[in-house]
């Protein structure tokens, strides 16, 4: 029963897609051609900000759309689970994310083969770099669509996208002041606790597209901490939709 | 005795603190025409979303064709035909395009009937949604709710925004397409001049309890409208049947349902001389029903309002 | 074959079908051994519940006005105003007591009456004397 789903979804989400691979593919273009600023600080800008920006866009237009139309009963009164509408309408919000972030990667790593600023970020960079913007990005997403009252409708989906964005920014302030302070000033690796508070944050991250200091070890941690934060926000979105009708 | 297509049991729904069903008993017989009647807000629309298990009862039980939508809501779903009120649908979709996308989620879908449909309804494959009119959007909502073969159809106010010749069409439709193949159909509406025609009962809905049930051909003459100066020491509100009570001057204009003789035998003597004795229209007949004043309508009420307050302490 | 449907009537929706079919076979409007459509054709011109044009059908059997002949349909009967007099009195009686009632209420006095009557009887005779012409051209 998924099919019928997967197709309208598609059908609904596919001119933002190719709109946001689009505009987003042009700016890397663009910043690259212009030489602005480093290739490296375009790709930084491209992945973080880009990824924000694509994120709150695509969140807003996930779940929301569905009851400002008025489709949502329509939707609703059909046998099938509304997990399974769940979780299609935020594959093609995710895919709305990732497709011109992979775009633009690939534009990265194609651009400028004989640039020896490029070529020196090296393949193995680039692929950490795009890997730390889409996962940033991920659950930027994932957090704005799932955590917005029940019966938002689109602006306020970006209302929420926006506080979100604001609490990580001053969790970060906090949590890193307290936890990797002391880490960059005298060399001492953070406690299990600390860390995870500062793992939890996925503005962490960014330590793909530029590392962390070494005594925070392998990333492995923070992409399992981010994991457990994923599923819980899924489980709290998917309540709210299940609850929606 | 023939089963019960739907059942529906002490049913009662509160949403936060608010009341809205408190104890619908109900029960449709298979292959009848049952009518829903109601004012807008009485209870309808959530009724009907608690036999689709789009919501879930906070007390009592409802079963559709012996499946209980609390528990496998998708079965009830694969099982009946269902059109909404005011059915809002996907504008972007063509006409053609929403049937074969509607048509995914039933394995029992039959195309051919459908084709058949498409053109005894006059829908184009071709034509967005959105560019539908009002009536040929209720035609397609109509062919959407029938494409498996259900044997049971819950229509949600189907001619709501109607005009009169769209509305009685539609009414059409649900006599030959459905009533001659057997099939059950459950139709809320406010209007009782379009509910008593079609339907071969009728339950009354009125503030989350049923107030009515009864067949739609004995209404006409069941109500009566009594005219008459009362004795003094009459004691009207304890007529039997009564439904309305209205004090004018010297005179009182008692309604009554059920009418017979015997009845007839206790105005006459609650009354001076004359009586005038006048048959009621259908909408004088609802509003009898609905906001007849019998004295006890505070009384009812409260009931309801007891019953839910219990429900939700037992759960 | 025309049939309107009082909404506002406090007659039933199938004693009205019942009186008009009665009054078109009496003026001759419906003919004996003329076809009557299906329980559902009439039920789906009329918007009506099938089970009460069943019941319509049903009724008029039993006052041997139309008459069924299995595989073919409902038709209107034979003899359709041959019934016998005893119960064809007992119908016109029974509106009659209406129509009196009605009279005192309003005053019209029992001379007035018998005046109506007449009229009325002229309207009928007049109307079917057209419709067998019709018929014949």
């Amino acid at each position: 029963m998924i099919s019928p789903i997967l197709w309208k979804e598609w059908r609904e989400q596919r001119w933002k897609l190719a709109f946001g691979t689009l505009m987003l593919v042009f700016f890397t273009g663009s910043f690259l051609a212009a030489r602005v600023t480093s290739d490296r600080e375009v790709a930084v800008v491209i992945w973080v900000a880009g990824g924000l920006i694509l994120a709150l866009h695509s969140a807003m237009g996930v779940f929301a759309p569905e009851r400002a139309n008025g489709t949502m009963n329509f939707l609703a009164s059909k046998p099938v689970e509304p997990w399974k509408v769940f979780a299609c309408k935020w594959l093609f919000g995710w895919l709305n994310v990732a497709g011109p972030m992979l775009a633009c990667t690939l534009v990265l790593i194609l651009f400028r083969p004989g640039d020896t600023t490029m070529m020196g970020l090296g393949a193995q960079r680039v692929i950490r770099g795009a890997i730390g913007g889409l996962g940033l990005a991920t659950m930027f997403y994932t957090m704005t669509c799932c955590l917005a009252p029940r019966r938002a409708g689109e602006a306020a989906v970006g209302l929420v996208g926006l506080l979100v964005f604001v609490a990580l920014m001053l969790h970060m302030v906090v949590a890193g002041s307290m936890v990797m302070e002391p880490v960059y000033r005298d060399n001492v690796e953070p406690s299990l606790l600390g860390k995870v508070l500062l793992f939890v944050n996925p503005l962490t991250w960014i330590a793909f597209v530029k590392p962390f200091h070494p005594k925070f070890g392998s990333p492995i941690m923070m992409i399992l901490v981010q994991i457990v934060l994923f599923v819980l926000v899924v489980w709290i979105g998917l309540r709210k939709w299940q609850r929606s009708v | 005795m023939t089963q019960a297509a739907i059942q529906i049991t002490d049913l009662c729904f509160s949403y936060g603190r608010k009341n809205v069903l408190g104890g619908v008993n109900l029960s449709v017989p298979a292959g009848s025409v049952f009518g829903f009647l109601g004012r807008n807000g009485s209870g309808k629309t959530t009724t009907i979303k608690l036999l689709l298990g789009l919501l879930k009862p906070s007390a009592g039980s409802c079963t559709v064709q012996k499946l209980d939508p609390a528990v496998d809501p998708m079965a009830v779903r694969r099982s009946v035909g269902y059109m909404a009120e005011d059915q809002q649908m996907y504008g972007w979709m063509r006409v053609g395009e929403i049937i074969k996308w509607v048509a995914g989620f039933y394995p029992g879908w039959d195309n051919k009937l459908v084709g058949e449909l498409t053109d005894l309804l006059d829908l184009s494959p071709r034509t967005k949604v959105k560019a539908l009119s009002k009536g040929q959007n209720s035609r397609l909502a109509l062919l959407l709710a029938l494409g498996h073969r259900p044997d049971v159809v819950i229509l949600d106010d189907p001619t709501l925004g109607l005009d009169p010749i769209a509305r009685k069409d539609f009414l059409r439709h649900v006599i030959t397409l459905l009533q001659s193949n057997n099939v059950t159909v459950f139709f809320s509406s406010h209007l009782l001049y379009e509910i008593e025609p079609v339907a071969d009962q009728v339950a009354i809905l009125d503030h989350g309890v049923i107030i009515k049930t009864g067949k739609t051909d004995q209404l006409r003459e069941s109500v009566r409208r009594f005219v008459f100066a009362p004795k003094p020491d009459a004691t009207l509100n304890r007529l039997e049947g009564l439904l309305d009570v209205t004090h004018a001057a010297d005179s009182v204009a008692v309604t009554i349902e059920d009418c017979d003789d015997a009845k007839r035998t206790a105005i006459h003597e609650a009354s001076t001389n004359s009586i005038q004795e006048t048959a009621l229209n259908l909408d004088e007949i609802f509003e009898a029903y609905v906001i007849g004043n019998r004295g006890t309508v505070e009384k009812r009420l409260a009931l309801t309002a007891d019953r839910a307050r219990e429900a939700s302490a037992n759960d | 074959m025309f049939v309107r449907i009082e909404s506002s009537s406090a007659v039933p929706i199938y004693r009205q079908i019942v009186d008009q079919i009665k009054y078109q076979i009496a003026t001759g409007t419906l003919k004996p051994g003329r076809q009557m459509p299906s329980v559902r054709d009439l039920a789906g011109k009329l918007a009506v519940n099938q089970n009460t044009i069943l019941k319509v059908y049903n009724q008029l059997r039993q006052e041997h006005l139309l008459e069924v002949d299995r595989g073919s349909g409902t038709f209107v009967a034979a003899g359709a105003q041959t019934l016998r007099a005893a119960e064809r009195k007992e119908i016109v009686s029974k509106i009659l007591g209406e129509a009196v009632v009605q009279a005192v209420h309003l005053d019209v006095s029992v001379d007035q009456l018998h005046e109506l009557l007449d009229k009325q009887y002229e309207a009928i005779d007049k109307q079917r004397l057209q419709g067998e012409k019709r018929g014949t051209q």
